[in-house]
């Protein structure tokens, strides 16, 4: 936070150097036109950036799959992990306050599909983590679910059918949180577990005591010359011992290459103990229930000699259950022993059981640190749930009734009981038994006990921590089947459904009624609910959201691609990915507009932003004086109007209504907020500053201007929405919120999380430069020779070049620039033009990427295709530019009429004199036609689609100083129509493949729906059966689907030619209305 | 015994389509083309009839498959609901009831009733039973008044003892007993206005005649009514009408028959009824060229098409109406002749038509 800080600073610093005094004839030529209502807003558009950093605590529980196996772990002990492991190629960012690693292995999480809100694994691209930069927060839904997290980190919400990412700020108690709903499980189940395979991953050290057994059918002399060669000789009889007693070390087993399918009927031990497993353990449900009724009943020894489980009295007939698992499973009986009165134990002193229980199954082996093992999520679902039960029977009360569910393979819901409650001293457990829980589609809620001491029969007890789960046995009402009504249902006109929806209290209505409303007539749901519906998610609501203390250094977060969510949190939570935010240290801009309408021709613009925020000296100067700006020759890609553009608008509004313009800034949290109110005194061109005082804000850096001037509000094309519209669509990195005179607050959201590229500077190409700027440029220069000025103004002009030019403008390279001329300058402008010099560097531009072109158009345009095009840098008059075009398709766009075109320079839109650009001569010129779309002869194509054409350049050749319009450079012309080509081409190959294919199979479909209806009444009508119809259409169909296809097409064409005759609308025309 | 080969005939219907569809044929219904392109003018009988063209209606053709579905799905109704049971339904009924939604679409089986409807006549040709013969009903929309008397459905109603409304004609009149008819002809005109002026003037009485009008088009069952009282009891038919290209139509509908229901032609054509008014002639004589109407741009291009359909195109003197039509710029309608005097038409007018058999023919 420090350091970014400091960052913004330097900046505002910088800026405040940049700034220069202009003559005011240069501002009168070049600007006037900038004395606009809308310039507030593009001006201020500029400067601005902001950090959104969003991100989980170390201790917030991830599901991860990893290799094709499911386990749970803490996000930042992973990523710590693999951040260390991996530390040369962890990228560094921000002076090292972000941490990120491109993943390239199989990394994969639980996300949802944002096309079908299916849950399932996503791989994970990159893994990240930064230094705490905000406070922290713990959002507690109804259930006792909860994550932890920063700030600006989001989860998501279902608002109105809609799932939408919801950051802390704007999160409140109540609302409607996403957690998977429906169950999930690996896509390939563990069989079987190869306990050679697991010991082999273990250290060498860990399995010195293992032995293999049954190996005589593969200790050949080879074998024995092998293990020989690892030994000393004096040690060499120990081979006759192996062939003897029939087993060897697992570790010489380790450095053996043999093959392990050799050992599938081999057993394990350990030395000086004579209890021995099979090597290969089958994952059925005696196992599922042994490692459950360990989870909950089992402990052992630490040296690992001895496992036992407790029981009471009255479970005889559970101890029975158990030892016969055991056998079934390990090939060898326990021992039941009667502790005392009241308690049986069963005890195995098997050391090799002890050993895989807690090196390989990892269960832990006392209460307080039980696990479930990671390999139970990699179990089916059904395994999943004899584990469950097994761990209930033990755990879980009633028990009795738990352990006959167990017997008899019955679910939970056929228990008398509504709830099971269990509880556990282990917090992995706790937290791991709800994602257990989640994956099976379980409803549970949980809660706490703190530590105490209790007296029970006059003695002191201690209780520990304990955590409760309580698991409800009726699942269809668990809270996760059900969904907010005000986010479903639009209305319905059905009496029972209204009823019961209506009755106070009732906020929520079941899935399964949702699902019968989808289908009815007299219910009107919002768009999007019946994808929730079909989808794997639920929602819980939010119980409370509190800050929270957190001592740690790092906050973490993953990027998926595609999906931008995961699975995390205790107990299943999906939250918001959007890692692409740190990707740049910048500050994302977040931009208010208000308008305010005092009378008729009356408004007050309040425009604030997040930005670095202007350094005190400055501000007068910068919304005071007209002529005060920061670019000159300086050629960079910019908004253009930094610093005039506001100063304009001061002196508009000063003129329109003798007001001033009140200003409130700030560059950091360390420093103090600025008020100032500002006029200019025209005469002399110089700020008055009425008020100048340090007030409160509670941003930390930004700015905000506050003016009334006269204005017209309107809608429409030229309106100020459409200008913020445009402009959102163009920056998809920026958030506007734009409050309207009407009241009525529209934001656009941000779709991208990274800045733009900040442009390079360059100095002028001498290509570029016009007479009266070059007369300009030899005046102000510091150069002393006209040699020295050439090279030290210009881009690309060498010594050589610069000679070459004096020589042939026949001015001394000597001569000081000062001294030169009208008609030199202009012989230098002419010899200029006839010299060779190479085209400027094009590495100054910093276009948007396809990608955020289309998130741009995607946020702001509903269509249904997308598509952009950035061509490679191009120079026009020594100016390097680069064209992107955007085309939006189909959807809700205007299927009629002319195409609407959106026009940008330098990310600005362009919102006058269309007929006049030379975009809109680059589209009339291109042969629509030949992309699917109508366009009469010298005019704009018409069709469903939206033409966004965005020029970068550092200099934009607008017609005039209005800058509405691109003039019209053959070169600028070419590359625009290039553009419009590409994407014309990929527009038209969406057309013609998508859009065809998907009409001729709608067609399709539409027989599958006739025939059960066409079934049905020929059935009535003939007396056959229904089914027997049902099966004839249908295997027709399928017979026929390629001719069908066919004459999918011919009846298309048919319809064009107005052929179709026989059933077609001339028919009705021609027919007398004799219905009578 | 004739309700049960009705249903035989629509279960015939239904089995030769799913003879198809077990043979995994794409299934066809078979029927005549019921459109200009395949009707015929029978010179010999002057009525409008059907030609050989047929048109094939497949399941399995993106083109065909909604009509198909509303056809099997109206047949199965009308056999369902009103042949099994006996009763009666109106055109809108069966229109609601094929119409819903079909399930997972958005696709309703009908939109618009005209689609039910077609698919009855559509029914009508396939099956060779009439629309009444399947139970299916129109709103009764003309009414008659005259010197008879008849049985319907049981009950004796006497039409000359109906007061100003007259008797309300049912929508089938195939099942009506005429019991005592006293008249000399008919009176059919186009205006229920018209007729309740005459009814009023007691026209009927003082000429013995029937008076019997309808709202605009000729319904199937008056032109029933008409053949019948024409055949049964052989009384002239005359037609009046506003003079202008509809009313010519409406005429030539009575006459030769229509054609969308060609295929019906026998039971509703009455070849020798004649025209009796209102003509671009008379509009002439009663100096009523003041009161006519100016044609509109549809007007004309009905006047063209109408007057180009085979049997108005050798008929002189329809061709000389068409042409007054033309050149006057004008039509004009019955109620004009109010001008010349309220009961103008029924003291004046019509008596010296037909004492003077002023017909067109």
């Amino acid at each position: 936070m420090v350091k970014k800080e400091r960052k913004h600073e330097t900046k505002a610093h910088e800026m405040a150097e940049g700034q220069r005094e202009i003559s005011i004839s240069e501002f009168f030529t070049k600007n006037r036109h900038l004395l606009g209502f809308d310039n507030p807003r593009k001006a201020l558009l500029m400067a601005v950036k902001e950090a959104v950093d969003n991100s989980l605590t170390y201790d917030m529980p991830l599901l991860i799959k990893i290799k094709g196996s499911i386990s749970i772990v803490k996000i930042g002990e992973f990523i710590d992990n693999i951040l260390e492991n991996n530390k040369s190629n962890v990228f560094l960012m921000r002076g090292g306050n972000l941490e990120k690693f491109y993943l390239d292995n199989n990394l994969e999480v639980l996300a949802f599909d944002k096309n079908n809100f299916k849950l399932s694994f996503h791989r994970v691209s990159t893994i990240l983590r930064h230094k705490v930069n905000s406070k922290i927060y713990r959002v507690k839904l109804t259930s006792g679910r909860y994550v932890d997290l920063t700030k600006y980190h989001s989860i998501f919400s279902l608002n109105k059918g809609k799932i939408v990412p919801v950051s802390i700020s704007e999160l409140k108690d109540g609302m409607s949180i996403i957690v998977p709903r429906k169950t999930w499980d690996n896509p390939n189940p563990i069989k079987e577990i190869n306990l050679i395979e697991q010991l082999l991953m273990l250290s060498p050290e860990l399995t010195k005591k293992i032995n293999i057994y049954g190996i005589n059918t593969f200790f050949t002399k080879d074998i024995i010359n092998s293990i020989r060669a690892m030994l000393p000789k004096s040690k060499w009889y120990r081979t006759n011992d192996f062939k003897r007693f029939n087993y060897i070390p697992f570790n010489i087993l380790r450095r053996l290459e043999i093959d392990l399918n050799k050992f599938v009927n081999s057993r394990l031990g350990m030395s000086f103990n004579k209890y021995k497993i099979p090597s290969i353990i089958n994952v059925d449900h005696n196992f599922a229930e042994l490692l459950g009724l360990y989870v909950s009943e089992g402990s052992m020894l630490k040296n690992l000699t001895r496992m036992h489980y407790s029981f009471g009295n009255h479970e005889k007939e559970l101890v029975l259950y158990l030892v016969d698992l055991f056998e079934k499973v390990f090939r060898f009986s326990p021992k039941i022993k009667k502790a005392h009165a009241s308690a049986y134990n069963v005890v195995a002193n098997s050391t090799i059981v002890c050993f895989i229980f807690k090196n390989i199954f990892r269960v832990g082996d006392y209460a307080n640190n039980k696990r479930i093992p990671c390999l139970v999520f990699n179990f089916n679902n059904n395994l999943k749930y004899s584990f469950l039960l097994a761990y209930l029977t033990g755990d879980g009360h009633p028990t009795p009734e738990l352990f006959y569910l167990l017997k008899n393979d019955l679910a939970l819901d056929s228990l008398s009981a509504e709830k099971i409650t269990c509880v556990t001293a282990s917090y992995n457990l706790f937290l791991e038994l709800q994602y257990l829980l989640s994956s099976l589609g379980l409803n549970y809620s949980v809660g706490y006990t703190a530590p105490k001491k209790r007296i029970i029969n006059d003695s002191i007890a201690n209780f520990g921590k304990g955590y409760y789960i309580y698991i409800y046995s009726n699942n269809k009402n668990s809270a996760v089947n059900y969904l907010p009504i005000d986010d479903t249902i639009v209305d319905t006109l059905d009496s029972k459904l209204m009823y019961s929806i209506s009755r106070p209290n009732q906020n929520n209505v079941h899935i399964d009624t949702l699902n019968n409303a989808v289908n009815s007539m007299n219910t009107l749901l919002y768009k999007g609910v019946d994808m929730v519906l079909s989808g794997d998610l639920g929602v819980l609501k939010i119980k409370s959201i509190k800050e929270i203390d957190y001592n740690r250094e790092w906050v973490y977060d993953i990027s998926v691609p595609q999906c931008e969510n995961f699975v995390a949190g205790v107990g299943a939570i999906l939250c918001h990915n959007s890692v692409d935010a740190c990707e740049e240290a910048g500050i994302m801009p977040n931009i208010y507009v208000e308008l305010k309408q005092l009378k008729e021709d009356r408004f007050n613009v309040i425009v604030e932003d997040n930005g670095p925020g202007i350094v005190k000296e400055q501000i007068p100067k910068i919304f005071g004086k007209l002529l005060y700006g920061s670019k000159f020759h300086r050629l960079r890609v910019g908004r253009g109007q930094q610093g005039i553009g506001i100063s304009a608008v001061l002196l508009y509004g000063q003129l329109t209504t003798g007001k001033g313009m009140h200003v409130i800034s700030r560059i950091g949290v360390k420093h103090k907020t600025h008020y100032f109110e500002v006029h200019i005194d025209t005469q002399k061109n110089e700020p008055i500053i009425g008020q100048d005082k340090v007030v409160e804000w509670k941003k930390e850096h930004g700015t905000k201007i506050e003016i009334e001037l006269q204005g017209n509000y309107q809608k429409g094309k030229q309106s100020v929405d459409e200008y913020l519209k445009e402009i959102a669509l163009i920056n998809p990195h920026a958030e506007i919120i734009y409050k309207t005179p009407e009241g009525e607050t529209i934001k656009y959201t941000r779709g991208v999380n990274s800045l733009p590229k900040e442009a390079k500077e360059i100095k002028p190409h001498p290509y570029g430069v016009e007479l009266g700027m070059l007369i300009r440029m030899l005046h102000g220069t510091k150069a002393s020779t006209v040699a020295g000025f050439l090279q030290s103004e210009f881009s690309r002009v060498s010594q050589a070049v610069s000679q070459e030019i004096c020589e042939k403008a026949k001015v001394s390279t000597r001569a000081r620039p000062s001294t030169i001329a009208r008609d030199e300058a202009e012989a230098l402008y002419n010899a200029i033009q006839n010299t060779k010099i190479i085209a400027p560097p094009t590495d100054c531009l910093n276009p948007l990427s396809e990608d955020e072109m289309i998130k741009g158009v995607k946020k702001e345009l509903d269509a249904e295709f997308y598509v952009a095009v950035g061509r490679p840098p191009s120079v026009y008059r020594g100016m390097p530019f680069t064209i992107q075009v955007s085309i939006a398709y189909g959807g809700s766009l205007e299927p009629e009429g002319s195409v609407r075109i959106m026009r940008f320079a330098n990310r600005v839109p362009l919102l006058y004199q269309q007929g006049a650009c030379a975009s809109t001569e680059a589209i009339i010129d291109t042969t629509w036609k030949n992309y699917g779309l109508s366009q009469s002869k010298g005019g704009i194509p018409t069709g469903p689609i939206v033409i966004v054409l965005h020029m970068v350049s550092v200099w934009v050749p607008f017609t005039s100083e209005a800058k509405e319009a691109i003039a019209h450079y053959p070169e600028i012309i070419k590359e625009m129509k290039l553009a419009l080509q590409e994407a014309g081409r990929k527009i038209y190959a969406y057309i013609r493949r998508t859009v065809r294919a998907r009409e001729q199979q709608e067609r399709i479909n539409l027989f599958e729906k006739y025939i059960p209806e066409l079934a049905s009444s020929l059935s009535v009508l003939s007396g056959e059966k229904k089914t027997v119809i049902h099966e004839g259409l249908t295997k027709t169909l399928k017979k026929g689907l390629k001719d069908l296809l066919a004459e999918v097409k011919e009846a298309e064409k048919t319809k064009i030619d107005g052929k179709n005759i026989a059933f077609g609308e001339k028919q009705k025309t021609l027919q007398e209305a004799e219905s009578g | 015994m004739v309700k049960l080969d009705k249903r035989k005939v629509l279960k015939e219907f239904g089995e030769g389509i799913v003879r198809q569809i077990k043979k995994n044929k794409n299934p066809e219904i078979t029927f005549p083309l019921r459109n200009l392109s395949n009707i015929v003018f029978d010179k010999k009988t002057k009525t409008l009839k059907l030609g050989n063209k047929q048109g094939i209606r497949t399941f399995f053709n993106v083109a065909h498959a909604k009509k198909f579905l509303q056809t099997v799905e109206v047949a199965s109704i009308i056999k369902k609901e009103l042949l099994d049971s006996g009763k009666h339904e109106h055109l809108r009924g069966i229109f609601y009831m094929t119409k819903r939604t079909i399930p997972g679409t958005n696709v309703n089986i009908l939109d618009e009733q005209p689609e039910s409807d077609k698919c009855i006549e559509d029914l009508e040709v396939i099956t060779g039973l009439s629309r009444e013969q399947l139970h299916v009903s129109a709103n009764k929309m003309g009414s008659m008044v005259g010197r008879m008397v008849l049985l319907d459905s049981g009950d004796t109603i006497d039409c000359s003892k109906l007061g100003k409304g007259g008797y309300s004609i049912p929508s089938i009149t195939d099942e009506l007993e005429f019991k005592k008819v006293n008249a000399k002809y008919v009176l059919y005109m186009e205006k229920a206005a018209i007729f309740e002026r005459l009814n009023e003037d007691k026209f009927w009485q003082k000429n013995n005649c029937i008076l019997v009008t309808s709202q605009g088009q000729t319904t199937r069952g008056i032109r029933r009514l008409l053949q019948r009282l024409s055949e049964e009891h052989n009384l002239p038919i005359y037609v009046l009408c506003d003079s202008d290209v509809y009313g010519a139509y409406i005429y030539s509908v009575i006459k030769y028959g229509s054609i969308a229901l060609a295929f019906a032609s026998e039971k509703l054509t009455i070849p020798n009824c004649k025209y009796i008014g209102v003509t671009m002639d008379d509009v002439l004589k009663y100096d009523l060229k003041k009161h006519l109407i100016k044609l509109t741009e549809q007007d004309l291009a009905r006047i063209k098409q109408v007057s180009e359909y085979e049997w108005f195109k050798d008929n002189k003197d329809w061709q000389r109406q068409f042409k007054f039509m033309k050149e006057m710029n004008g039509k004009a309608e019955i109620q004009a002749l109010v001008t010349k005097g309220i009961s103008f038409i029924s003291e004046t007018y019509l008596p010296s038509k037909i004492k003077n058999k002023e017909f067109l023919d």
